[in-house]
């Protein structure tokens, strides 16, 4: 009775938050503060603590736009504009793309380091993992 | 000037040998493009420009289609913390460049941490919030950046540098955050690019045969700011011993200009989920002479140029942005009253696709700064309105 009370405040709790981070399992962290996904998400640092590097995978369904832009009040259409500025300006690199949820989960499932900002989804696969925001927001 | 800018390309060559044949650690099944990162990118914008009242950039009042620019990049990142790219690029910019390909960053980059990272090439300067965006029409709602603050006939001048950059995020808690970087460079121009007829139509002689700097600094200052999306911005950067030798092909008189220059940017911005405003201030400070020693001759150059922006920008749909502006230039900044130029700007962006873009815009200026006496025999007006059509696609 305990763990479906925790399991109902934390499926309440996810459902009030309605972004997630979908990460591979190799990426070296537990959770993320949302500001350190805004800064992922502009490019303004590109790794993880550890030095490893950071994959970023935008999903370009309108579902995770309205996610997005809860983390970093972008859509992706405006993020995807400024990395192409980073891009062709020599400071960055692309970050993947996806066109819907299920393609970006898939993408992050294989992809090293990847993650990417969706709506509450129920499940990944065994190869990557959600990661809970945390910490300090806007 | 031709083989030197060859020569430069060899940078170029010496950054993709690097990047194809040091292997990275990978496993035997993962391709060499896979384990190195690799990944190309490049873009294509073809446009239209006609104004009434002036000829601006070269012939326009008919109408020209001499306005496109076209990049191709390269990107590898072998290791963590590493990343290695090059980019050509080309425009023509009415009579203006007309074409001519360059290197336009080629680098190898180490991320250190988020504080610290060195980049150590051929890479774009920071100056204001644009001019390392300055040539990616993808990246903006409007064709033109303000060229009261960034100029188009002078872009080889601050465009970028060859030499070293240090850069960085710095976490500040609670006060936001810090982004910087510092660089330091020379920098080498080719005859045939737009800056050297852009010289010679300031007056050194219609024949400009080198033009060079001795070195340049600079760096910036970002403050990320605890308001989400708004962000402050201090850049600047020095050129010392900037030269420019040339003649006049009428007497055969050589003149040689030598100044120094300080360029100054104070920027803000606000980034909203559907607007995004922006505000930018140049000062620029040019101390030097020509001296043209046939005719004992030695002028001053002093050089006080000032201009500013705001402008505005609607995210109104992913695939429509509604662009408004106003900006001011004045060739004195201690004369308000002498050569200037005052603009309003509207501009409509449509994206049929994510990579693919259609723009519209309108510029109606008052003021005759940056007009070419040459292009109009027949007189300057000081009202004259420019429209430019561009599209743009990118992969």
């Amino acid at each position: 009775m305990r763990y479906l009370i925790l399991l109902l405040l934390l499926s309440f709790q996810m459902s009030l938050s309605a972004a997630v981070v979908v990460a591979h399992n190799d990426v070296p962290v537990s959770n993320l503060d949302e500001s350190k996904i805004r800064d992922f998400l502009l490019g303004r640092t590109t790794a993880f603590a550890n030095g490893q590097t950071v994959v970023i995978v935008l999903c370009m369904d309108s579902a995770a736009d309205d996610a997005m832009k809860k983390i970093v009040d972008r859509s992706a259409n405006l993020l995807l504009r400024g990395w192409k500025r980073l891009v062709f300006s020599g400071s960055g690199a692309m970050p993947l793309q996806a066109a819907t949820i299920q393609d970006a989960i898939a993408l992050v499932a294989r992809t090293p380091g990847a993650i990417t900002i969706l709506p509450l989804v129920e499940s990944v696969p065994q190869t990557c993992r959600i990661i809970p925001l945390g910490g300090a927001g806007k | 000037m031709l083989k030197r800018s060859w020569q430069k390309k060899g940078l170029f060559t010496a950054v993709m040998t690097t990047v194809v044949t040091v292997p990275h650690g990978a496993a035997e099944e993962t391709s060499w493009a896979e384990a190195l990162r690799l990944e190309a990118h490049g873009f294509a914008s073809f446009g239209y420009l006609q104004t009434e009242g002036n000829n601006w950039l070269g012939q326009t009042e008919n109408g020209t289609s001499e306005f496109w620019e076209a990049a191709a990049n390269v990107i590898a990142r072998p290791w963590d913390h590493v990343r290695i790219g090059a980019q050509i690029f080309a425009r023509d910019l009415v009579k203006y460049d007309n074409g001519q390909p360059s290197l336009d960053w080629a680098y190898i980059d180490y991320r250190a941490t988020d504080a610290i990272g060195v980049q150590v090439g051929r890479f774009k300067l920071p100056l204001g919030l644009y001019n390392e965006a300055l040539d990616i029409d993808s990246a903006r709602a409007s064709i033109f950046l303000p060229p009261s603050v960034y100029s188009l006939r002078s872009r080889d001048l601050y465009i970028s540098t060859d030499g070293a950059k240090a850069y960085g995020l710095l976490d500040i808690g609670g006060g936001g955050s810090l982004e910087y970087a510092a660089y330091g460079g020379k920098k080498e121009f080719s005859m045939d690019a737009g800056f050297a007829t852009y010289v010679s139509e300031l007056g050194v002689g219609d024949h400009v045969d080198d033009i060079v700097m001795d070195w340049q600094a600079g760096g910036f200052l970002h403050w990320h700011t605890p308001l989400d999306g708004l962000g402050l911005r201090l850049s600047g950067t020095y050129i010392d011993d900037f030269t420019a030798d040339a003649f006049f092909t009428s007497s055969g008189l050589a003149s040689y200009t030598r100044a120094d220059y300080i360029f100054a940017f104070v920027s803000a911005i606000y980034e909203m989920s559907e607007v995004t405003i922006a505000a930018e201030y140049l000062r620029l400070r040019g101390r030097g002479e020509t001296n043209v020693p046939g005719a004992s001759l030695v002028i001053p150059l002093i050089d006080n140029y000032e201009g500013t922006y705001i402008n505005t920008t609607w995210h109104a749909a992913s695939w429509l942005d509604c662009f408004v502006g106003v900006e001011g230039a004045w060739v004195d900044a201690s004369d308000r009253d002498g050569t200037r130029a005052y603009t309003w700007v509207a501009a409509v962006n449509l994206m049929p696709l994510s990579n693919w873009s259609l723009k519209v815009e309108f510029r109606d200026v008052y003021g005759e700064l940056g007009i070419n006496k040459g292009d109009n025999p027949g007189g300057i007006e000081n009202h004259w309105q420019v429209l430019a059509l561009k599209t743009t696609v990118d992969f």
